[in-house]
């Protein structure tokens, strides 16, 4: 099994916060680290290939820093990694991304699965899978929790829909998108980091790649943010401040008068 | 090439020979949208349902139906060559479709396959001076929004997430058509769901009508006991933000937010929750908002109508007392 595994670096939502005066975001020292659905595609693609043996490839998009990235997943037990960084991809949207993605992954070729997180927690759009998926022409399947087996060219996993667990069979070339639920990502060894050090990451431009250069970043990009805004809620707030006891009587009062007690 | 696309269309979900109620909050948002432009509102429907004509009673002028009982979006290929085909046949301006889990299988694909943008669960949608749609949801994390455009593609889409748009009032006197599309598809078959096993949710944030969550105001984990305690007196069940989801205290079933699950439900309690973005737009669609924290300007006090400033290690236990005193004199009166 040949795998492709999307990786993306992300800000630690954990340290994301908005300066209070002005009102914007806080980027500045946040810690940088691997988008943590990411981290249950690099585990399912490792499980796959204990049982079936292959090769996992780690592909990101993303200024150099991005590197850490994929240094941490092949510590993990990923084979090659590859990062797709020029700065004509900047500001891409998904369309652009998965586009990108896309012309990266037609270029390593010969892949059986490719996978990649149920969504990035910065984008939180859990959209570039099934759109990259379409620019492969493969058929995709999101919020995979486990596989079961892989048999005559398909793939058996299962996926969580709501209330329903779904077992699916998936004819091979494919794309996944993993959850969590079932795996447990594996924390890097001392030995898996020293690993790491040593595999060369590879990098590739737009031109590399061979984008049609009208299709990546800002420019390839259907979508345009207008403006970025904290909200204002109109409701307006009835305060109770005082002594606990009181504030207890005060809350039961509120209940009742709303018919809950 | 702009105007040759017209209307709003709206992607009906169907389960089980069933419109999911996402179908009717998206056509009552279609058809606000479409009062600015006095186009068209269609709705998409492919699958096999029961009655077609439903879609009518919730605003939509035309109802655009495939009927082909073997197409699912759990066969995505499949299921988005035929939306093309209506996208390109009817040539929406604006494509709506729901941020449900099979929603967001179908959406991106049928948006990479028109190679045009779409917008991930929207909160809000609204028609500018131009005609476009301008689509709002939350960014950087969900801590500020993000109003967003898509200028020179059509169709232009969005999904919203169930519970965040208000259906219109079912009227059967509504006038539309069904207009039946015959599409030629090329089945696949390269995916196929084996077994649908339900399984058993320990929580249903979604259809709840008393949500009472907690936040990082919580110390440890055990101290959950106190929102749990509340829940169950109200009969009600338990939420939580996403740091404690995050933190590995309980399962993301019980996760309130834009990440989690958008609720709406009657009564919701937040307590020790400072209201981030990310958790206040999942909660647009509460009827009365209490919440309880020690922080006076915390963010979460702009969206509850009842606040309480006070620790809630001092707070909530006095008021689980009180309550579990009035249900022994309730249960005394009721079994004398």
């Amino acid at each position: 099994m040949r795998m492709i595994v999307l990786v993306k670096q992300v800000p630690d939502p954990q340290h994301i916060k908005i300066d209070p005066k002005t009102g914007f975001v806080v980027r500045t020292g946040v810690p940088l680290i691997v988008n943590p659905f990411d981290l249950y595609a690099v585990e399912l693609a490792l499980r796959i290939k204990s049982e079936y043996d292959g090769e996992i490839i780690a592909v990101s998009m993303g200024p150099p820093s991005a590197e850490e990235a994929l240094r941490e997943v092949l510590a993990m037990g990923v084979d090659k990694a590859i990062l797709l960084t020029d700065r004509r991809m900047a500001g891409a949207d998904t369309l652009a991304t998965s586009y990108t993605l896309s012309m990266a992954i037609k270029k390593v070729g010969g892949f059986d699965l490719v996978l990649a997180g149920e969504k990035t927690v910065d984008g939180d759009t859990g959209h570039i899978g099934p759109e990259v998926a379409e620019f492969l022409g493969i058929p995709h399947v999101c919020y995979v929790s486990n596989y079961e087996g892989v048999r005559e060219g398909y793939i058996y996993v299962r996926a969580r829909y709501d209330d329903y667990l779904l077992r699916l069979k998936v004819k091979l070339p494919a794309l996944l998108t993993v959850t969590r639920g079932e795996l447990r990502p594996r924390i890097p060894t001392i030995l898996g980091r020293l690993r790491a050090s040593k595999i060369p990451i590879t990098k590739w431009n737009a031109d590399d790649i061979e984008c049609d250069i009208s299709r990546i970043g800002l420019q390839g990009s259907p979508t345009r943010v207008l403006e970025v805004f904290t909200p204002r809620y109109g409701r307006k707030c009835k305060m109770f401040y005082g002594d606990p006891k009181e504030l207890a009587k005060k809350f039961i009062d509120v209940l009742k008068e709303l018919g809950f007690v | 090439m702009r105007s040759k696309w017209f209307g709003v269309a709206v992607v009906a979900e169907v389960r089980e020979g069933k419109f999911h109620r996402s179908t009717w909050e998206l056509l009552g948002k279609a058809y606000e949208l479409n009062s600015k432009l006095g186009e068209c509102v269609y709705c998409f429907v492919v699958g096999k349902v029961s009655d077609p004509k439903e879609p009518i009673y919730y605003g939509a002028n035309k109802v655009v139906y495939v009927e082909d009982p073997e197409l699912s979006p759990m066969r995505p290929r499949e299921y988005v060559e035929v939306l093309k085909e209506l996208v390109l046949k009817y040539r929406p301006s604006i494509v709506l479709g729901p941020a449900t889990l099979y929603g967001r299988h179908i959406m991106p694909r049928l948006a990479a396959k028109l190679r045009t943008g779409i917008t991930a669960d929207c909160t809000d949608l609204d028609i500018d001076e131009e005609g476009n749609l301008v689509q709002i949801r939350p960014a950087s994390t969900g801590l500020v929004m993000a109003k967003i455009v898509t200028p020179k593609h059509r169709p232009q889409m969005a999904t919203v997430r169930p519970g965040i748009m208000k259906p219109l009032p079912r009227d059967e006197s509504r006038g539309g058509e069904v207009i039946r599309e015959e599409v030629k598809v090329r089945y696949y078959g390269d995916v196929e769901v084996i077994e649908k096993v339900r399984y058993e949710t320990k929580v249903s944030l979604a259809e709840a009508g008393i949500i009472v969550s907690a936040g990082r105001g919580f110390r440890k984990p055990e101290d959950l006991w106190m929102a749990k305690k509340l829940a169950e007196l109200l009969g009600g069940v338990m939420g939580v933000s996403r740091p404690l989801v995050d933190a590995g205290w309980v399962s993301r079933d019980y996760q309130v937010g834009f990440s989690g699950t958008a609720v709406s439900p009657r009564l919701y309690i937040a307590i020790g929750i400072s209201g981030s973005v990310q958790h206040v737009t999942g909660i647009r669609g509460a009827k009365t908002v209490i919440a309880v924290n020690k922080d006076p300007n915390a963010p979460i006090f702009n969206v509850a109508q009842y606040g309480f400033v006070a620790d809630l290690y001092d707070l909530i236990p006095k008021v689980i007392d009180i309550l579990s005193k009035l249900r022994r004199t309730k249960a005394a009166h009721q079994n004398p």
